[in-house]
């Protein structure tokens, strides 16, 4: 347990710039744009802002584990010279910028709905719906997150590995994977096989996405959207595979 | 036991350990001596997990070696690279919750026998007393291999000698291994029990350095010197 908590400690010290710097950022833009739309007299706004700069979280996550990984690449022996497993050292990052990103989220959370109370006093948000809209908010850019942020510490460790082989080709043989594991995603998931593997289990699922705002109102209706559960399935399995994958080649191929 | 057995490493194009059949004893003092460039560091690398064999296998006690091997090896780098944000003490502790072997208390005695003020940040203290923290890194550990990469490299003479000094009663050769590699061969030479003469990644001789002063009346820097020529 201890070795856990030291190392959980020493990630969040090295991307801690990063995350206090992407504090600020929301900050200062949710105060700007605030003392903006009270100038522009534009209601909403900041609520609006809040809502893009949360969405934008979806690429926090990687781009902090690209930033931690960069770091660890300058002194790998450091890093590797560990008897802990490769899934303990890539999981404290990635649990770490998980945590980081809610940090980050909740910040501008707070800030949208403060700027939204004062530019709109007499509006009585519909508490619920916006709660569930929260959660279907927090789920994408979650879900979206994990999955870019798994398959950056993926590709980062296989141009570690290449690196030794080809060295400077490395970077180049990257993109291409890059290109070519996409473009054979895409592909799959279009196959009959793909659509069996991934295109099944229905449900129908509580969806916020019809919203209406005016000067006078602000209205977030639901209604039901059928949802694959086979899809989130099969992206679950996918991505664990992914991470063991990257663990072990950590484990064993990375060389220093 | 350390073994290695017909082990080969290739970089690209270059050739860092050639067809390497070697096994090294428990509890002695090692000095691992060749020119720049020699394989040297690939070497230790491997020892501690940190590198593969392109050929052949490297075991400790007869169990292949792999990057957790780090549980039964200490290794110092001869880079010097350090979590700069750490001060010395939070990088003490910082190993001592990675490595369940690590004595914290002995870390501190060695820092204050080097007299490294714990309080600073790392990045903060000279290139000499960051190679100070590393050796108190290392030899902190209880492990039964130590490796240690250059661990005079950026050491003024005065401290050199004061630390090679200091580094036999850090070490317990009863239970440990310590492997050295340096190009200060001259001013560890007392400590030395073995040395292994290694060019162009190949091992050119094992040999006891009581042997050498013994049978051939030669200092280390001169068996090594025949040993090259020998080779050429």
């Amino acid at each position: 347990m201890m070795n856990w908590s030291g190392l959980f400690r020493k990630e969040f010290r090295v991307t801690r710039t990063f995350l206090f710097a992407v504090i600020a950022f929301d900050i200062v833009m949710m105060i700007g744009i605030f003392v903006a739309s009270e100038r522009w007299e534009v209601p909403y706004l900041t609520a609006i802002v809040g809502g893009v700069l949360a969405f934008m979280h979806m690429f926090f996550l990687p781009i902090y584990l690209l930033i931690s990984l960069n770091s660890e690449g300058r002194k790998l022996h450091l890093w590797l010279h560990n008897p802990q497993s490769g899934s303990r050292l890539i999981g404290a990052k990635v649990l770490n910028g998980l945590l980081a990103l809610l940090i980050s989220l909740v910040v501008v959370s707070v800030l949208s709905l403060i700027a939204f109370n004062l530019e709109t006093a007499d509006i009585v948000l519909p508490i619920d719906n916006v709660w569930l809209l929260g959660a279907y908010v927090l789920a994408v850019i979650l879900a979206g997150a994990l999955t870019m942020g798994i398959w950056v510490t993926f590709y980062w460790t296989a141009y570690q590995v290449l690196k030794t082989y080809i060295g400077r080709w490395a970077l180049l043989v990257v993109l291409v994977l890059i290109g070519l594991i996409s473009w054979f995603g895409g592909w799959f998931s279009g196959t009959r096989a793909g659509e069996a593997l991934m295109d099944w289990g229905y449900v129908q699922f509580p969806s916020p996405l019809s919203m209406e705002v005016t000067q006078e109102a602000f209205e977030i209706s639901t209604s039901t959207v059928p949802f694959p559960i086979g899809n989130v399935i099969f992206d679950t399995i996918l991505l664990v595979v992914i991470f063991f994958v990257t663990s072990w080649l950590l484990d064993r191929k990375v060389e220093v | 036991m350390i073994t290695f057995e017909n082990v080969s490493k290739r970089y690209l194009t270059k050739r860092a350990l050639s067809d390497v059949n070697v096994t090294i004893p428990e509890g002695k003092l090692i000095g691992l001596v060749g020119s720049n460039g020699s394989g040297k560091s690939t070497f230790m690398k491997m020892i501690a997990g940190l590198v593969g064999p392109t050929e052949g296998n490297v075991t400790i006690d007869e169990v292949p070696v792999t990057r957790r091997t780090a549980d039964k090896v200490a290794y110092l780098s001869e880079l010097d690279e350090y979590y700069s944000f750490y001060s010395v003490k939070e990088t003490i502790s910082f190993f001592a919750s990675q490595f369940a072997d690590f004595n914290t208390e002995k870390a501190f005695e060695i820092l204050d026998f080097m007299e490294v003020d714990r309080e600073q940040k790392v990045k903060h203290l000279s290139k000499g007393n960051r190679g100070r923290v590393k050796i108190a890194l290392t030899l902190a550990r209880d492990v039964p291999i130590i490796l240690m990469d250059e661990p005079l490299s950026g050491l003024d003479p005065m401290v050199r000698d004061s630390i090679v000094k200091g580094l036999l009663s850090f070490i317990d050769l009863e239970k440990q291994t310590v492997i050295i590699t340096t190009h200060e061969v001259a001013e560890i030479e007392p400590l030395l029990e073995m040395v292994i003469a290694i060019r162009n990644g190949k091992v050119l001789a094992l040999e006891d350095v009581e042997t050498i002063r013994e049978r051939d009346g030669m200092r280390i820097v001169d068996w090594l010197k025949k040993q090259y020529q020998a080779e050429a």
